[in-house]
């Protein structure tokens, strides 16, 4: 939603590029709890890891392009974080749906 | 006329006033969390603080006492200390949280963290208070406060199906996250009935020299004014469920996510009417809490005190703002988020109502304070019903926010 905003010229460069960092600062939190994590219940660890790093890649990419004040690599980067935040579902729900 | 004029003024500060960080950030959880189902949360506090202000006003229109002094009068100074420290400390977190939603608006417009504008948000409420009137400190803040308004003209345009508007006013259980949940409506309880409100309400009676010929005003005041507050605080919710909710956002944990809400709306205006919003309206309830601080040690203690006197005339009750101020600064300078610090200390006020309300009841039956003009039984059983719920809900969902559970 800040990219979007971002691009549509409605939301300053510096609160999206603030946006940005803080959602990278807690994906690298998640993913540091989840290499730290040793109880069985995240299955797909591995999985789950790569996802998030990919969605982090882009957001960075993201906040890169907004400091290059760069429309075109933040639309980019945007639809790879959406990519990103559709396969971190599809692995999330693997991973905890209750098993028959 | 004059008296019309009054209670429009009265109305406009209230609804000026009604909205602060507290209102503000749990009624955006709870719309992007929950969809319309805590709207019941919000009209049970709207309902509470109508009764809460309006009986303030009675109490200092006839007995010519403010709360404190009248709780410290009736039940001793040993009896008073419990009330008075739960209170302050309840007052010292909302007041942090409040300065740190200015300190956020700050951010968001300028780009330089939060943390950095704590203690000068400290300073520019103190010079406000050191320099100003009650007047200026109840009228002309709240009046700018009337920014806030952008959010029930925002609710309008998004076109929400009243019907569910309406049946969220009716408490249902939730189907998922229950915790949280519940949690989230003793926020709004604590959010919506704040004891420095009613009691700010009460010092200010006294300040303006209110008598009984200001009940009907006061009546008007109190129904009125919270009423178009309650009405904010629903269109925050409202909008925050129509506009994040749509886009996958149902969790608000990062204060960043709060502007999100106006922009799809108003484009790059929302993301200044915001800003604006959030400023001015918790730079309004910084400057009430801080002379509420001070209105409660002082009508506490027996000093003179009284905002329109200068600083020179009654130095125990400016330095208690003063102290307050920079003492309530601190957590946000030293970098505690202040969206944490608001969902906290609203549950934490929601659990402490029953020590400020519970001896103003009393003061509110005494026909030594307010003769013929005492509570009715409706007044008494629906603040003691809400203020019950609040305390009781806080018991049991503090508890498992912090361990967890659901």
């Amino acid at each position: 939603m800040a990219l979007d905003a971002w691009l549509a010229g409605a939301a300053p460069q510096n609160y999206t590029s603030r946006t940005l960092q803080s959602i990278g600062r807690k994906l690298s939190g998640a993913e540091t709890q989840i290499q730290s994590a040793d109880s069985p219940e995240v299955p797909d660890r591995a999985g789950l890891i790569t996802v998030i790093s990919r969605l982090a890649a882009a957001i960075a990419n993201a906040e890169a392009g907004l400091q290059e004040n760069n429309p075109a690599r933040v639309e980019r980067a945007q639809r790879d974080v959406r990519n990103a935040i559709a396969a971190l579902a599809a692995t999330y729900t693997k991973s905890f749906s209750p098993h028959p | 006329m004059k008296k019309v004029l009054e209670i429009s003024l009265g109305v406009v500060t209230s609804v000026g006033g009604f909205l602060e960080v507290g209102s503000l950030t749990t009624a955006v959880q709870a719309g992007a969390a929950f969809h319309f189902q805590l709207i019941w949360a919000i009209v049970l506090g709207t309902i509470c603080i109508i009764f809460l202000v309006e009986m303030a006003g009675r109490f200092a229109a006839v007995s010519h006492h403010t709360i404190a002094d009248g709780i410290r009068e009736r039940f001793g100074f040993n009896a008073f200390l419990w009330p008075l420290l739960a209170v302050l400390l309840v007052n010292l977190l909302v007041m942090s949280a409040e300065i740190g939603g200015v300190a956020i608006a700050l951010e968001l417009a300028t780009g330089i963290g939060f943390q950095w504008w704590a203690l000068l948000v400290a300073l520019l409420a103190w010079v406000f208070l050191w320099k100003g009137t009650f007047g200026f400190i109840e009228k002309g803040v709240s009046i700018l406060g009337l920014v806030t308004l952008c959010f029930v003209v925002g609710a309008v345009m998004l076109k929400p199906d009243w019907g569910q508007v309406a049946a969220g006013a009716i408490p249902t259980v939730p189907n998922h996250d229950a915790a949280n949940y519940w949690f989230m409506a003793v926020s709004i309880l604590g959010a919506s009935i704040s004891p420095y409100l009613f009691m700010f309400y009460s010092s200010g009676a006294i300040e303006d020299r209110w008598d009984e010929s200001y009940l009907g005003t006061n009546r008007a005041i109190a129904a009125m004014g919270m009423s178009f507050g309650g009405t904010i605080s629903v269109s925050v919710l409202i909008v925050a469920a129509l506009v994040l909710a749509p886009h996958g956002i149902d969790q608000v944990d990062d204060y960043h996510q709060l502007p999100l809400i106006l922009i799809p709306i108003f484009g790059f205006w929302g993301f200044v009417l915001f800003i604006a919003s959030l400023g001015i309206a918790c730079f309004g309830a910084v400057l009430e809490v801080g002379l509420q601080q001070a209105y409660l040690l002082a009508q506490g203690f027996g000093w003179t005190w009284g905002e329109d006197q200068k600083p020179r005339d009654n130095p125990g009750f400016s330095t208690v703002y003063t102290a307050a101020l920079f003492l309530s600064a601190l957590p946000i300078a030293a970098g505690l988020d202040p969206l944490k610090l608001t969902i906290f200390s609203m549950a934490l006020t929601a659990a402490s109502l029953p020590l400020s309300v519970i001896p103003f009841l009393f003061l509110m039956n005494d026909k030594r304070y307010v003769g013929k003009h005492r509570n009715g039984m409706v007044s008494n059983a629906a603040v003691i019903f809400v203020i019950a719920l609040g305390f009781m809900l806080a018991i049991v969902a503090i508890p498992l926010q912090i361990f967890g559970g659901t």
